[in-house]
């Protein structure tokens, strides 16, 4: 669609007369027109025409209305299509109407509510939903918003591209499968509670819980019925038991059977008792004799062994006595040699000392000789460094420092010398005849001309005086050379020499003197370093110790020539070793004969006790007499003892059948079984009665079968339910996921191309920036300098430059597709400042010019602004 | 003149019934009990003045007081009929006590067959019961009849309960032990069976009862009992006369891609030559493939019948493929990401490299997808 013209009447400030925007090219076209000029009126009036129904009584198209106009307002647009051109007319309120024509051939194509439908045809847009439009706006006050309003727009261009994302019906989709999966999950995912999945499980759990007791409970009470029938059986297989009937005979035949047998037993006992007292009796008498019979053989072998004790006791004795008198002998012979080895270790120790005081004299006698050459040569050293502090006293008191300075001195002297004799003044020497001669110079005479008078030097003028040159430096040098002078003078004088060569020898003769007298002083210092007195002390102590340990030595040597040699030493020695080896030996036997003799004693001892203790009389006839009696005793007892066994064993060959044990034994056991058997019967019985009650409980509630089939039916009813639940959340999940992926996919298959149209534009006012596109197809964030930003954070003015920018980049993609829509800027831009301004001016420029020019109408009150534009200048007349 | 019986089996008292909402549960449970009265009714229409209940009268060895007592009061209210009641595996006369303590309170014309002997029931008429003393015997209970002597010309009335070999049981198999020539072998007039939920003649002298009141989906099964009557020299006369209060119809119903309308039709007109389907507990297994518009159509049927039957049990809806076709995503009136969505849906349930589920999730999804767009629309 391209306008050519537009024609309005009685609405917004425009009244009968009209208004009337003709000329419009396929190209820019601008409208500069003060403010309240009515612009905004010529955009809604058009919008209104365009995509109001003529009947529509609504307030935006009374709002519309001319204030003083009684017509209805009407419109006329001029359009073409597919290179046909249009004429559409519409009137709203009074004598309302609408009337499509072709132009060229002035045939009214079709009137009212068919008119209005076959305009939306050819601007492809439905009446009736108000869009899409055909146009693309940005209108004053709206021109701050994104492209984002422009919903129509998207859809239109959604069927142009025919990539369309769903619009509405996707949304209304998509809200309803997340509105339903809101009931299953939570935005995390997580099944929500109270939710139909979540009841399902928690029905299926809960139920699960009540199937396991009604399981227990199912089982126990088919336990109880086993176990009341098991318990019922025993109590009659007890109760029936013809053991029990014979348990209490057994018990009585058990109990007389014992008191039989304990009669017998007691019998039995005593009769035992008997023949063990007289069996006794008769050991007893028979040991009596054997004791006795042995007595007396010990008494006589005792008696003999204490005759041969007695014998070896007196040889004992003599042994004893003999060796003790060889040990005193031995005793007396080591005393001796022992206290000569003595005498002879004192005058081996007197030699020694002689030995040692013979070395220490000699090392005496050293020492004394070292230290009479020290105190010699000390006192030599002692004269010299005499002899040399007397010529160093001679010499001046002069050191090389002072030598240096006296040399600094006349080296400063010859230096200013130097300097002074450099300076000289020229003169001109003019002499008359009567002055030839008359004037000299040091001891030439000079005649007519040039002179050089140096520093030093004076023209002396014969009877008349001197000349000397006074210039400032020469003067100063002369004062340095007479100070110069004086300092090397008052040197000299202070240390009486006449030249600096002088004071160097003097000084150096000092400091050789000096040396030699340090070196003798040291050489003093390391003979007497504690000082010559302790060199003479040491001298005098030694000399007097050798007189003392001379004659000490002479004493000595006499008392020692008196002394044994070495070889009686050794013999003494040998002769010591010997005989206490031998003392040992003596020492040993006298020991063991004393333990023999010891033993000899305490065995007569023993053997006189033994004999006491046998208690026999002495005599052999008295003792033989008392071996028969006792015989005799033993026969008698022996005969009593085998008559009572004899007996016993009569009355054991007449015992009961069984023993008392195990009489006994058998009644504890049948006594232990009928008390076992009846307490059994009473737990049986017990057990039964508690039973019965336990099962007619529980026979009184419910099935206990049925309710274990009732929970399994419900479990499964229930699990098939959670499963069906799952499975409607599944499919939900399938169904959202596949409208969100083919919602992603398509939008970035349809924002491509927009984006590649907008990129050419934005790069032109904002070079290196990219635009993302949002949901709602506008620009949604910008990528400037590596910064990403929300097209909400940009300034008024950058937004709406993005916003006319993308509109641009749309309405180019219409164009290429041959759906071209105009684009009305209202008041746009208002907000850019100059360079943005003059950019954006460009893109209108470039886009509305070339193969597939986008037409543009622009609007605007800024006369100086738009003059920088262009464009097909368009000026309003009346209608 | 004959002896005429009723043979019946497998009430399974006191059942829960636990797949069902509370109360049609108490319903079902009341309604096992109840049919105890229109057996006596149908025994007096027959002449009939003996019951063999074959097995099974009970759900389980340890009934409540009440489940136990009420059933008994029942069948000593119609004491004109001589009740004989076997032990089966569901009830069986084991440590459970449960027929000391039927015997403990049965009235005096319910007999209770608890040992393998001959019972003259009347005269010249012997009762030999194979009762089951505990839930797995392993062994043929009915070979002691063979060796059992019974007065010449008397009438020998077998009666057991668990499969027979070759024709199947109520548990898979695992009690197929009778043999089939029983009656044969142990000169029997008739054997009466139970165990089986359904009819079923196994020889002119075996036959299973069926129960009087079903209890599950059973295709074409419906509740009854049978009228026997022997006469020396003759085959059994054998009479089913219905007893049940409630149907339970299992139909298979393969769908067809236009065809659902009819499919459904039919169906309902096969489910009301029955009781009114507010006592009938239908069960569909469906197969087959379905539209777009089928599937709003069968859904329709299926919200008519859920409100309509005493339960309408539908199973293998997942299983129904759905089948799109292009007019179908047209139909969506959607352009961009609804119809690209429907058209990822349609190939994902379709792709045989995911699994069954995964495929059924997305036709799930797609179905979704259109109910929404038919809601919208």
């Amino acid at each position: 669609m391209r306008l050519t013209s537009i024609c309005l009447r009685n609405v917004g400030p425009f009244g009968s007369e009209g208004v009337r925007l003709a000329g419009i090219s396929p190209g820019l076209n601008v409208v500069c027109e003060t403010n309240e000029f009515g612009k905004s009126s010529i955009l809604d009036a058009l919008q209104l025409i365009l995509y109001q129904p003529f009947s529509s009584t609504k307030a935006d198209v009374k709002s519309r209305m001319h204030a003083a106009s009684t017509d209805g307002f009407e419109g006329e647009i001029y359009f073409e299509v597919d290179g046909r051109q249009y004429c559409f007319w519409k009137r709203f309120l009074k004598r309302k109407g609408a009337r499509l024509l072709d132009v060229s051939s002035g045939d009214i194509l079709a009137v009212d509510r068919t008119a209005e439908e076959k305009l939306a045809s050819l601007l492809r847009a439905d009446v009736s939903q108000k869009g899409p439009s055909g146009l693309l706006w940005v209108k004053q006050g709206y021109s701050m918003e994104a492209v984002k309003d422009d919903g129509q727009i998207a859809s239109r261009l959604e069927g142009e591209l025919g990539t369309l994302i769903g619009g509405d019906r996707a949304r209304t989709y998509l809200t309803r499968v997340n509105a339903e999966l809101a009931e299953y999950l939570t935005p995390s995912g997580q099944e929500k509670k109270g939710g139909p999945l979540r009841r399902a499980r928690e029905a299926v759990v809960a139920t699960q819980s009540e199937l396991d007791e009604a399981l227990r409970r199912r089982d126990m009470t088919a336990s109880i019925g086993a176990e009341l029938s098991r318990v019922t059986a025993d109590i009659t297989r007890l109760t029936q038991d013809a053991d029990m009937e014979t348990a209490a005979q057994q018990i009585e035949q058990a109990r007389a059977d014992m008191t039989a047998a304990r009669r017998f037993a007691d019998s039995l006992e005593l009769r035992q008792a008997k023949s063990t007292e007289a069996a006794a009796a008769a050991q007893r008498a028979a040991t009596r004799q054997a004791e006795y019979i042995s007595a007396c053989v010990s008494f006589d072998k005792t008696r003999e062994q204490l005759g041969l004790l007695d014998a070896q006791h007196e040889q004992s004795l003599e042994d004893l006595k003999t060796l003790k008198t060889q040990r005193t002998e031995l005793r007396r012979s080591l005393s001796e040699n022992e206290t000569r080895r003595d005498e002879l270790d004192r005058v081996r120790k007197r030699r020694d000392e002689i030995q040692r005081q013979t070395q220490r004299l000699e090392t005496l006698q050293k020492d004394q000789q070292r230290l009479g050459a020290c105190l010699e040569h000390y006192a030599a050293l002692k004269s010299k460094q005499a002899r040399l502090t007397e010529h160093l006293s001679d010499l001046p008191a002069l050191t090389r420092a002072d030598v240096e300075s006296l040399r600094r001195a006349a080296d400063e002297v010859q230096q200013y010398d130097i300097e002074l004799t450099a300076l000289s003044t020229p003169l001109y020497l003019e002499l008359t005849e009567a002055g030839a001669g008359k004037v000299t110079l040091g001891e030439n005479i000079l005649s007519s001309g040039p002179v050089e008078l140096t520093g030093g030097s004076a023209l002396k003028i014969a009877g008349i005086g001197e000349i000397r040159s006074d210039e400032r430096q020469l003067r100063e040098t002369r004062r340095n050379l007479d100070r110069a002078r004086q300092t090397q003078a008052d040197l000299l004088a202070q240390f009486s020499v006449s030249d600096a060569a002088e004071a160097a020898t003097i000084a150096d003769q000092r400091h050789e003197l000096e040396e030699s007298r340090k070196h003798i002083t040291a050489e003093m210092a390391r003979l007497a370093p504690e000082g010559l007195s302790a060199i003479e002390t040491a001298f005098h102590s030694a000399e007097s110790e050798i007189r003392d340990l001379a004659d000490h030595l002479e004493d000595t040597q006499a008392e020692a020539s008196e002394a044994e040699d070495r070889d009686e030493d050794i013999d003494i020695g040998e002769r010591l070793r010997t005989e206490r080896a031998k003392l040992e030996v003596l020492d040993d036997a006298l020991a063991a004969a004393r333990q023999t003799l010891a033993k000899t004693q305490a065995e007569q001892a023993r053997l006189k006790e033994k004999l006491t203790g046998l208690n026999l009389p002495r005599d052999l006839t008295a003792r033989t007499a008392g071996a028969e009696k006792l015989a005799g005793e033993t026969l008698d007892a022996e005969a009593k003892a085998r008559a009572l066994r004899a007996d016993t064993e009569a009355l054991k060959a007449s015992a009961p059948e069984h023993s008392l044990d195990l009489l006994q034994a058998r009644l504890t056991r049948l006594e232990a079984a009928a008390e076992t058997a009846r307490q059994e019967l009473e737990t049986l019985k017990t057990n039964a009665a508690r039973l019965q009650a336990r099962r007619e409980a529980a026979f009184e509630g419910g099935d206990a079968e049925g309710v274990v089939a009732l929970l399994e039916a419900r479990l499964e009813t229930e699990q098939d339910e959670l499963a069906r639940r799952n499975r409607e959340k599944d499919v939900r999940v399938l169904l959202r996921d596949t409208l969100v992926e083919t919602q992603t996919r398509l939008r970035e298959a349809y924002t491509a191309p927009v984006m590649a149209e907008l990129a050419p534009l934005l790069s032109r006012v904002f070079p290196g920036a990219r635009a993302e596109l949002g949901d709602a197809l506008g620009v949604d964030s910008v990528l400037r300098q590596g910064k990403l930003e929300k097209i909400a954070q940009l300034s008024g003015g950058t937004q709406e430059q993005f916003a006319i920018l993308t509109r641009l980049a749309y309405a180019r993609l219409l164009a290429r597709s041959g759906a071209s829509a105009p684009v009305i800027l209202d008041d746009a831009l208002v907000y850019a400042d100059d360079a943005r301004r003059d950019a954006m001016f460009d893109v209108l420029g470039l886009v509305s010019s070339g193969e597939t020019p986008i037409q543009i109408l622009y609007l605007s009150c800024h006369s100086g602004a738009t003059r920088h534009l262009g464009g097909n200048r368009i000026t309003p007349q009346p209608w | 003149m004959g002896f005429t019986f009723i043979h019946t089996a497998d009430w399974q008292l006191g059942k829960s019934f636990g797949q069902f909402p509370a109360d049609a549960g108490a319903a079902l449970r009341r309604a096992r009990q109840n049919v105890i009265a229109r057996i006596a009714e149908a025994a007096r229409g027959a002449g009939a003045e003996h019951v063999l209940v074959a097995g099974d009268v009970w759900d389980s060895a340890i009934p409540s007081h009440a489940t136990l007592r009420q059933p008994l009061t029942i069948m000593g209210e119609a004491g004109d009929i001589q009740w004989w009641l076997l032990p089966g595996n569901h009830d069986p006369d084991g440590a459970d006590g449960l027929w000391d303590r039927i015997d403990d309170v049965k009235p005096k014309n319910v007999h209770t067959l608890r040992r393998a002997e001959a019972f003259e029931i009347c005269s010249d008429v012997f009762l030999l019961p194979a009762p089951w003393a505990r839930i797995q015997h392993g062994q043929d209970l009915t070979d002691w009849m063979s060796g059992c002597e019974t007065p010449e010309g008397a009438l020998r009335i077998g009666i057991a309960h668990g499969g027979v070999r070759g024709f199947g049981s109520e548990d898979n198999g695992a009690r197929e032990i009778i043999p089939p020539n029983r009656a044969e072998t142990a000169k029997l007039d008739y054997l009466a069976l139970g165990d089986w939920h359904g009819f079923k003649t196994i020889s002119p002298r075996m036959a299973y009862s069926g129960t009087p009141e079903p209890d599950r989906h059973k295709s074409g099964a419906r509740g009854q009992v049978l009228a026997v009557t022997l006469k020396t020299g003759h085959l059994p006369k054998i009479e089913s006369l219905p007893t049940a209060s409630y149907d339970w119809p299992l139909v298979d119903l393969a769908l067809q891609p236009g065809a659902v309308k009819t499919l459904t039709q039919e169906l309902r007109r096969s489910l009301e030559t029955g009781h009114p389907l507010r006592q009938t507990h239908a069960r569909v297994n469906l197969s087959g493939e379905m539209t777009v518009e089928d599937w709003a159509e069968f859904e329709a049927f299926l919200e008519e019948m859920t409100g309509e039957c005493a339960s309408f049990d539908v199973r293998g809806m997942s299983d129904v493929r759905l089948v799109v076709v292009a007019e179908d995503i047209d139909s969506l009136d959607a352009q961009g990401s609804v119809r690209e969505t429907a058209e990822r849906l349609a190939a994902r349930s379709e792709n045989s490299d995911l699994s069954r589920g995964d495929r059924q999730i997305a036709s799930d999804a797609l179905r979704l997808l259109f109910s929404y767009a038919s809601q919208t629309a």
